[in-house]
């Protein structure tokens, strides 16, 4: 059994919503950095958690294609936000909230190039760090743990999970949790340190590119790292070349190729001529 | 327990004959831990089944659908029976084996029965039932329509239970 989550885009959105809430309105701006952007961590994770949970809870209990639900809840994730960035929480009537105060934002490298000279002029701010500490533990937990060695079990067959005792609604709950809390950690990230407020379409389908990139590395959570990196260049040269669009375009050529390709490693295709 | 479809319930194909082994002993020490597992240990006592059990396999590395059908069906049996468990369900344990591994798969269970395990075999391979049984009980539409030491039972009586003889005659009382 596969458990697909295409919602990453939505529990994104929900991230960064909750880590905006907690920068701007439920706790004061001279919050001390660390724990502002510990506790906004806490609830980006959170928020994508909660919102992968329902697709989660629909599919473990009722069996619901969580292929449909968690891309569907993506729409309505957006139009959660419009609804705070338009209404309650807006700048103005913009499609914009407030800037974050300072303790909100995530140090950049360059910040600390008086201690490290080598991060002079490193714009990249401390959620590449979050994303690879992610990675490595997300590795360790699935090769070597007794919850990773069930999860890679049922996701080769569920009737021998079962049949081994393992408990495959939890497991569904606990996988679609994770996912989801680790796509809003990514989305406070993206507001905390990048754009510094919730706004617009403030994504260009990081969500979307996560499930490309995924699959490219072979779900395999080290392999990501480097997939990540080489689709981020991608995505930063596609800013620089014209015409504009021509990065997601080679993104969905990639995938396609290596997923039609994929027949091409298991069988041999032979050409006869038949006289 | 032993399933009866080896592929479809017993194993899971594309992780490595030592996890496959380990399908059920990763829970408790000496391969589980408290959240980890202590794949050392999973690799050695793999390494020791493979060997115990003749299962031909070039490591345990590999993943379980390289091996041969006798082999996956060894490496079942070795799991459940490293568990030392009091009773052993094999459905159609030899079903699509060649000779030789039903041979080693028919040995296995006659050896967990003389180390005093319970074997409860089901099958419909009646060659295979005389050879190893030491009660026959046979169902028809459900039901245990006789049951009787192996000694005791020949193929005829047992051929007219598996057909429903005693159902018959059953009717034919009732009208």
């Amino acid at each position: 059994m596969g458990l697909w989550n295409i919602g990453a885009e939505g529990q994104l959105l929900l991230g960064a919503f909750m880590a905006t809430g907690v920068a701007l309105h439920w706790l004061p701006p001279e919050t001390p950095r660390p724990l502002m952007l510990t506790a906004m961590a806490l609830a980006g994770f959170a928020g994508g958690a909660l919102w992968a949970l329902v697709p989660g809870f629909l599919k473990a209990r009722l069996n619901v294609n969580e292929i449909i639900t968690t891309l569907m809840l993506n729409y309505v994730a957006v139009f959660w936000n419009n609804y705070f960035i338009y209404g309650p929480w807006s700048l103005r009537g913009f499609g914009l909230t407030a800037q974050f105060p300072k303790s909100a934002w995530l140090p950049r490298l360059a910040d600390y190039a008086r201690a490290v000279p080598a991060f002079r002029g490193l714009t990249a701010h401390a959620g590449i760090l979050m994303g690879l500490a992610c990675a490595l533990v997300l590795w360790v937990v699935w090769r070597r743990s007794k919850w990773g060695f069930e999860v890679r079990v049922i996701g080769d067959n569920p009737n021998a999970a079962r049949y081994a005792g393992m408990n495959l609604t939890r497991n569904i709950l606990v996988a679609m949790a994770l996912s989801g809390g680790l796509a809003g950690l990514a989305g406070m990230s993206e507001v905390a340190g990048v754009v510094h407020r919730l706004q617009e379409r403030f994504s260009p389908g990081y969500g979307f590119t996560a499930i490309i990139i995924a699959w490219l590395a072979k779900l395999n959570p080290l392999a990501i790292v480097l997939v990540a990196y080489l689709f981020g260049g991608l995505l930063v040269g596609g800013d620089e070349i014209q015409p504009a669009g021509i990065a997601q375009m080679l993104q969905g050529t990639i995938l396609f190729v290596v997923v039609g390709g994929e027949m091409l490693l298991q069988y041999r295709l032979r050409l006869e001529r038949h006289l | 327990m032993c399933p009866e479809d080896r592929t479809g319930m017993g194993t899971a194909p594309n992780l490595s004959v030592a996890e496959n082994l380990a399908l059920k002993a990763y829970r408790r020490p000496p391969i589980g831990g408290r959240f980890f597992m202590n794949l050392m240990t999973m690799y050695a006592q793999a390494r020791e089944l493979v060997a115990r059990f003749e299962i031909a396999t070039p490591s345990v590395h590999v993943p379980a659908r390289k091996l041969s059908g006798g082999n996956l069906q060894k490496l079942i049996l070795a799991r459940e029976v490293a568990r030392d468990p009091r009773l052993i369900v094999a459905a159609y344990p030899t079903r699509g084996l060649d000779v030789g591994a039903m041979e080693s798969v028919r040995q296995l269970l006659i050896r967990e029965r003389d180390a005093g395990a319970a074997v409860l075999l089901i099958s419909e391979d009646l060659e295979e039932i005389f050879m190893l049984a030491d009660r026959i009980a046979v169902m028809y539409e459900g039901q245990v329509v006789g049951e009787m030491p192996a000694e005791e039972a020949d193929l005829e009586t047992v051929g007219l239970l598996m057909a429903g003889e005693q159902g018959v005659a059953k009717k034919e009382a009732g009208q």
